[in-house]
């Protein structure tokens, strides 16, 4: 039983910052991470009307033991070097203890990650994550003079409060430029806990 | 927020510039209150037209560009694709300033050469390499081969043009890979090879293979155009005081011009096949406009700020003080120069991005200014000293072709494409004024460009055996590790 006990750590934090966050985690018995470059969007409303309301984040992913992710995260406010925020993932905590928070994941061709932080945001999301990703299996993967052409892909994670999470996602499916087979997907996952790291006052 | 992020990047990369011009003034070369205050005028406008320009192209060229090649990849039609990229790279290079500037210095310096001619010529051969480059991508030809067959091709031609039309060819790769066209045809050679599986190997090098183009075609022209001495006399005259004004609206209309048909181009491909849907198009719009804004304001900061004073510095320095002193300089400013090149900030953060962090911006960077600084020491030895310039070329290109052979492919690709990026707006005004400055007549001033260029093959590329080495032996200790297990 011990594997369920283990939880994906989801850590999104400011450009620069994943490296100190890890060799924290590591400190407090986490065995490693993968950092993955990304996008943040959320910022002022100012901001994103100029089209300048991106900033470089970078994303880590750990696997951790069940009671860990409570230290690493106390250890990272304590520091107050590291900004940004932690998702936790995966098995189930109390069963009647209900979820506050949801993940929302799309992963949809290169391109449209703008437009759906937009129609995301007007339903209630406050932010969101982009990655970029390759895609394996459309229609669309062919051989062109001998080499395989597989599809660029954004990947956008966005955390919401579970009663916004239909509403969201109901948006984005709903957008007109989506309106395409093989275009992309959606799904929601319970996120068992969710902790901003700036330090505690 | 990232603008003000990259404003603090662009502030700690034009300081150092600065500072030491600064020092300069108060201890050996006072430049008088006049150019002092243009030149800190300058400064602060290099510092907010940069910021603003790399914003802008981050939300607008780039993703446009990548795009552009996914798109053509997938249409998995190779007369397409080079159609495609043969109008893009023809556009973008008629509409880069720093080539109509360049054709005006060579036709003063040979009249037989038709300006208008050359900056076709040029283009023309932009627009072929870049079908080279794009094709090695999609054929996963090595980039080493297509160097070496078209350099060797590049050896023979110049070899028979002499020393003073070389050094113009060379100054014009330099000079069509400029801020415009960087970061364009960077994200068009991604977008290509991110579409093809296996990436960062192909994703480098398209900026490398289109740059030779130049140097080929003005290598012809010159072996075509009958052969007059050409008086060179000094174009290096000084300009009298000139007014802001006047700067920023010649600027302003050389920039539009260039970034008209561009812009065109972009728009044209939107409704035919890019197809971005509304709130990213808004959004790369902006980013066009924040690149025009930005570069006007970085363009007229150079010109009004910086050629004078470069040259200024090149002249009296060189009469009053040592050679060993103008050398040293030379070596100081070439290295400080290179961090306020707009290309080289879009190609080292492209090298982070593609390599997901693994191979740092920083070293990118502190490698390339070697490089440039070795480069703009050696070329002030030339017109010191009077070296033919073939001797740089021959040597210097052959080597590092030569590195190709034992140099990962990746660093391969990095190397070749940040040559044409260290050669941009500043290195053609203050480092290009300093030399005029310091040789008197523009016969001589010629090749620093050039040279410029080439230094980045050499020094990237060590860092990349660097590389290679270093893995290898953390790959050696983990087998040592798990072998002692």
């Amino acid at each position: 039983m011990l594997l369920l006990q283990n939880n994906l750590m989801i850590a999104i934090v400011n450009n620069g910052h994943a490296r100190r966050f890890v060799s924290i985690a590591r400190e407090s018995g986490a065995g490693g991470g993968t950092i993955i470059p990304a996008k943040g969007t959320a910022t002022g409303n100012f901001l994103r009307i100029l089209g300048l309301g991106d900033t470089s984040k970078e994303m880590i992913l750990m696997v951790i033991g069940g009671d860990l992710a409570e230290k690493i995260v106390e250890k990272v406010q304590s520091d107050g070097r590291v900004k940004g925020v932690v998702a936790l993932l995966g098995s189930e905590k109390e069963e009647n203890m209900a979820s506050k928070w949801k993940m929302i994941t799309i992963i949809v061709n290169t391109g449209y990650a703008d437009d759906i932080m937009d129609a995301a945001r007007k339903a209630g999301a406050s932010g969101g994550t982009v990655t970029h990703a390759r895609g394996t299996g459309t229609a669309d993967d062919g051989k062109f003079l001998g080499v395989e052409i597989v599809p660029e892909k954004e990947m956008i994670l966005i955390l919401s409060e579970a009663e916004k999470t239909d509403k969201i996602v109901n948006a984005i499916s709903s957008l007109k430029c989506l309106d395409e087979p093989g275009i992309g997907i959606i799904y929601t996952q319970d996120v068992t806990d969710f902790r901003n790291l700036d330090p505690k006052k | 927020m990232d603008l003000l992020g990259k404003l603090k990047e662009t502030l700690l990369s034009v300081l150092p510039i600065m500072a030491i011009v600064l020092i300069l003034n108060f201890t050996i070369t006072p430049l008088g209150a006049d150019k002092l205050w243009r030149f800190i005028l300058g400064g602060v406008m290099l510092i907010l037209g940069l910021s603003l320009f790399l914003a802008g192209t981050d939300i607008g060229m780039v993703p446009v560009g990548e795009k552009l090649g996914s798109v053509l990849a997938h249409k998995r039609n190779v007369w397409f694709m080079l159609t495609v990229g043969f109008i893009i790279g023809f556009a973008v290079t008629m509409a880069e300033p720093d080539v109509s500037v360049l054709a005006g210095q060579v036709h003063d310096l040979n009249p037989s050469i038709p300006g208008n001619t050359l900056i076709l010529m040029i283009a023309l051969g932009l627009g072929i390499f870049v079908d080279i480059g794009l094709l090695r991508t999609v054929l996963k030809v090595k980039l080493k081969w297509v160097l070496f067959a078209f350099y060797s091709i590049v050896f023979i031609l110049v070899a028979f043009i002499g020393q003073s039309m070389a050094s113009i060819s060379f100054d014009a790769s330099g000079a069509t890979t400029g801020p415009l066209a960087v970061p364009f045809i960077l994200a068009l050679g991604l977008g290509v090879s991110a579409s093809t599986k296996d990436d960062s190997d192909s994703s480098f090098g398209l900026t490398g293979v289109a740059s030779i183009g130049p140097i080929i075609a003005v290598a012809f022209m010159a072996m075509l155009a009958t052969k007059s001495s050409g008086s060179a006399a000094a174009a290096a005259g000084e300009s009298g005081s000139i007014s802001f004004i006047s700067v920023l609206l010649e600027t302003l209309g050389e920039t539009a011009l260039g970034f008209a048909p561009l812009f065109a181009i972009i728009m044209l491909l939107q409704f035919t096949m890019l197809h971005f849907p509304k709130i990213k198009l808004k959004n790369i719009l902006l980013g066009i406009l924040y690149s025009f804004i930005g570069i006007v304001i970085f363009l007229t900061g150079v010109s009004y700020g910086f050629v004078e004073v470069g040259m200024y510095l090149g002249k009296t320095i060189s009469r009053n003080f040592s050679p060993v002193l103008v050398v040293v300089l030379a070596l100081l400013f070439g290295g400080i120069v290179v961090f306020a090149e707009p290309a080289v900030w879009v190609l080292t953060r492209q090298v982070e991005t593609v390599t997901a962090g693994r191979i740092k911006r920083s070293m990118v960077m502190i490698f390339i200014c070697m490089g440039v600084a070795v480069a703009v020491a050696l070329a002030m030895v030339r017109i010191l000293a009077g070296i033919n310039y073939l001797w740089f070329v021959f040597i210097g290109v052959g080597l590092s072709l030569l590195m190709t052979l034992v140099t990962p492919s990746l660093f391969t690709g990095i190397a070749f494409d940040s040559g044409g990026v260290a050669s941009g707006p500043m290195s053609t005004s203050f480092l290009l004024s300093f030399a005029l400055g310091v040789s008197g007549t523009a016969d001589m001033g010629f090749g620093l460009v050039g040279l410029i260029a080439i230094s980045p093959l050499i020094a990237i590329q060590i860092l990349g055996i660097i590389f290679r080495l270093k893995e290898k032996k953390s790959k050696k200790e983990v087998r040592n590790a798990a072998a002692s297990e």
